[in-house]
C-alpha cells in the first residue's frame, strides 16, 4: 500500500527527512511516532504528494508518486482520507457542510451527498451539531468531524496526522477505536503521533522517526 | 452543477465590496467606450450620407464655352489621383436648382432674370478623388492644382475629404483606447480576483488536498470574471443611457448604440473577465 525508498527532505538548508525508508502492507494498521519536528508531517505531506522529495521514491495505492501529473493527481487524493493536525474546516460553513465537501468534489449525487452525510453525522455522533460551525463545536467533536470527513468517501488509505493531540488518554483512546473499526473494515491506517505509550497501548505496528530517520 | 455555482458564487463574495468598485471602475471605463463608438458610429453615418458627393466642385468662369468646359474634363482626368469628373453645364445647375430649392429656386432665376436676365448658376466640374488618397493634405494639393486652370473660377472642398480625415482619427483613438480600456479592465478584473483568492487560499488549498478537479477550481475564477465583466458593462451601458436621455434635448438627433453594438461590448467585456479568470487561476491557484 505505501512504499518508501530512501527518501529525503529539506526546507532550504534544513534536513528534514534522510534516507527514509518502510513499507506498509493493505489493511495493515501502523504508528508512525516520534518526537515533535521529527519530520512525521513532513513524511505525511509527501505520501498525499503535497510536497515532492527531493531523492528516492514514493508510491501509495500503487502509484509512482513521481509519475504524478495534474490531471491524476486529484483521483489520487480522492483515494486517500486525511486527517490534518490542524483540521483545516471551512470555518464559514456548517458541520454537515464540512463533511459533505468530499463528496461534492468528486461529483457523488445529490441524494446520495444527503444520505451518506446523514448516516456519518450519525455514527459520529455529531447529528445534533449539523448546523454548527466547527469553530462552535468542541474539540473532540472537531476531530470526530475530521475524521468523518477523511473517510465519508470510502477512501482504501486514511493518513492521520496527530490525530489525538492535545486530548487525555480516555478521549485518546476513543480515538484511536473509531480508527481501529475502520481498519477491520478494510482500510489501511497510517498515524503519526508523539505519544509511543498510546500507540503502544493499541497493540499495532510501530515504526520509529527520530532525527529525519527511521529506527 | 449547483454546488460548482454556489461555490463560484461565494469565491465571488469574497472579494466583497472590491467587486463594487471594480464595477464602477469596468463600468467608466464602458462609458468612455461607448462615447467614442458613439462618435465612430456618427461619423460614420455622415460619411455613409456624403458617399456619392464629389469630393471637390471646381466653378468655371462665366465665358467658359461648354465645349472648352468639356476638353478640360478630359484634361483632368489624366491625373492619376482623380477619379471621374462630371461636367454640369449652367442650365442644369439651373434646374437642379429648381428642384431641389423649389420656390426658392424659382424665386432666384426670376430675380436675377428681371435685374441681369442671366443665369446666376455657374457651370462646374464634379470631381472625384480616389478615396484611399483622401487626406486634407492631398486634397487641398489637388484643388490647388486644379486652381491653375484659367478657365477655373474657384474650387470648394465638399467636405468629404475632411470627414474621412475624421473617420481615420476616430478608428485610430477607437483603437488607442479600446487597447488601454482591455489593459485597465484586465488590471481591475485582475486584482479582484486575485482578492477573492487570497481570501481563500486556505480554502482553495484543502480542496486541493481533497481532490478537487482543476475543472472546478477553474469555475469560480471564470464565473467571477464574467460576473464582473458583464455586470461593469451594463452598469456602464445603464449610466450612458440614463445620462443621454436626460441630456436628449441637448444631444439632438443622437441615438444610442444599436442592439448588436450593445451586445458586441456585453460579451466583449464578459470574454475579457473570463480571460482574466483563466489567466488568474494558472497564475495562483
Amino acid at each position: 500500500m505505501i512504499q518508501v525508498h530512501q527518501v529525503s527532505y529539506s526546507y532550504n538548508e534544513l534536513s528534514v527527512l534522510e534516507q527514509v525508508s518502510l513499507r506498509v502492507e493493505r489493511g495493515e494498521f501502523v504508528f508512525l511516532v516520534g518526537p515533535s519536528g521529527s519530520g512525521k508531517t513532513t513524511l505525511l505531506r509527501l505520501l498525499y504528494a503535497d510536497l515532492m522529495p527531493i531523492t528516492g521514491d514514493l508510491s501509495v495505492i500503487g502509484q509512482k508518486l513521481a509519475k504524478l501529473d495534474k490531471i491524476s493527481l486529484p483521483y489520487f487524493r480522492q483515494k486517500i482520507g486525511l486527517v490534518f493536525q490542524d483540521f483545516k474546516f471551512l470555518q464559514d460553513k456548517t458541520v454537515r457542510e464540512n463533511l459533505a465537501l468530499p463528496q461534492r468534489l468528486a461529483g457523488t449525487p445529490s441524494k446520495s451527498v444527503k444520505e451518506n452525510v446523514n448516516r456519518f453525522l450519525h455514527q459520529m455522533g455529531l447529528s445534533h451539531h449539523q448546523h454548527a460551525l466547527p469553530t462552535e463545536i468542541s474539540s473532540n467533536e472537531r476531530r470526530r468531524l475530521a475524521i468523518a470527513r477523511a473517510v465519508i468517501n470510502n477512501p482504501v488509505l486514511l493518513l492521520a496526522d496527530a490525530p489525538t493531540e492535545g486530548l487525555d488518554l480516555r478521549l485518546s483512546l476513543e480515538v484511536m477505536a473509531l480508527l481501529d473499526a475502520l481498519n477491520f473494515q478494510g482500510m489501511t491506517v497510517f498515524v503519526t503521533t508523539t505519544d509511543r505509550q498510546l500507540a503502544e497501548k493499541c497493540n499495532k505496528r510501530i515504526i520509529e522517526l527520530r532525527d529525519g530517520g527511521i529506527h | 452543477m449547483r454546488y460548482p455555482l454556489k461555490n463560484a458564487i461565494s469565491h465571488i463574495a469574497c472579494a466583497g465590496t472590491a467587486n463594487l468598485i471594480g464595477i464602477i471602475g469596468v463600468g467608466f471605463i464602458t462609458a468612455l467606450l461607448t462615447t467614442l463608438l458613439l462618435n465612430h458610429s456618427l461619423i460614420l453615418k455622415q460619411s455613409e450620407f456624403k458617399r456619392h458627393s464629389p469630393t471637390l466642385v471646381a466653378f468655371l468662369k462665366d465665358t467658359v464655352e461648354e465645349a472648352h468646359g468639356r476638353t478640360l474634363v478630359s484634361q483632368l482626368e489624366k491625373n492619376g489621383q482623380i477619379l471621374a469628373v462630371d461636367y454640369t453645364s449652367k442650365a442644369d445647375k439651373l434646374a437642379r436648382g429648381e428642384a431641389e430649392f423649389q420656390d426658392l429656386g424659382v424665386l432666384i432665376k426670376e430675380a436675377f432674370a428681371e435685374t441681369q436676365g442671366v443665369n446666376p448658376f455657374p457651370a462646374s466640374l464634379n470631381i472625384y478623388v480616389d478615396e484611399e488618397l483622401i487626406t486634407r493634405k492631398a486634397l487641398e494639393h489637388i484643388a490647388l492644382e486644379i486652381k491653375t486652370h484659367h478657365e477655373i473660377e474657384d474650387v470648394m472642398l465638399t467636405g468629404q475629404g475632411q470627414l474621412k480625415d475624421r473617420l481615420r482619427d476616430s478608428e485610430r483613438t477607437m483603437l488607442v483606447g479600446t487597447a488601454i480600456a482591455i489593459v485597465v479592465a484586465w488590471f481591475i478584473i485582475g486584482s479582484i480576483i486575485k482578492r477573492a483568492t487570497v481570501a481563500r487560499s486556505e480554502e482553495i488549498y484543502l480542496m486541493k488536498l481533497i481532490g478537487m478537479f482543476r475543472n472546478y477550481l477553474l469555475l469560480p475564477f471564470v464565473v467571477q470574471g464574467l460576473f464582473l465583466g458583464g455586470l461593469s458593462a451594463l452598469c456602464g451601458l445603464g449610466c450612458f443611457y440614463t445620462m443621454m436621455y436626460v441630456f436628449q434635448s441637448q444631444l439632438g438627433g443622437v441615438h444610442f448604440l444599436t442592439i448588436y453594438q450593445i451586445i458586441l461590448v456585453v460579451a466583449a467585456e464578459m470574454l475579457i473577465g473570463a480571460l482574466v479568470g483563466l489567466t488568474t487561476h494558472r497564475k495562483y491557484a
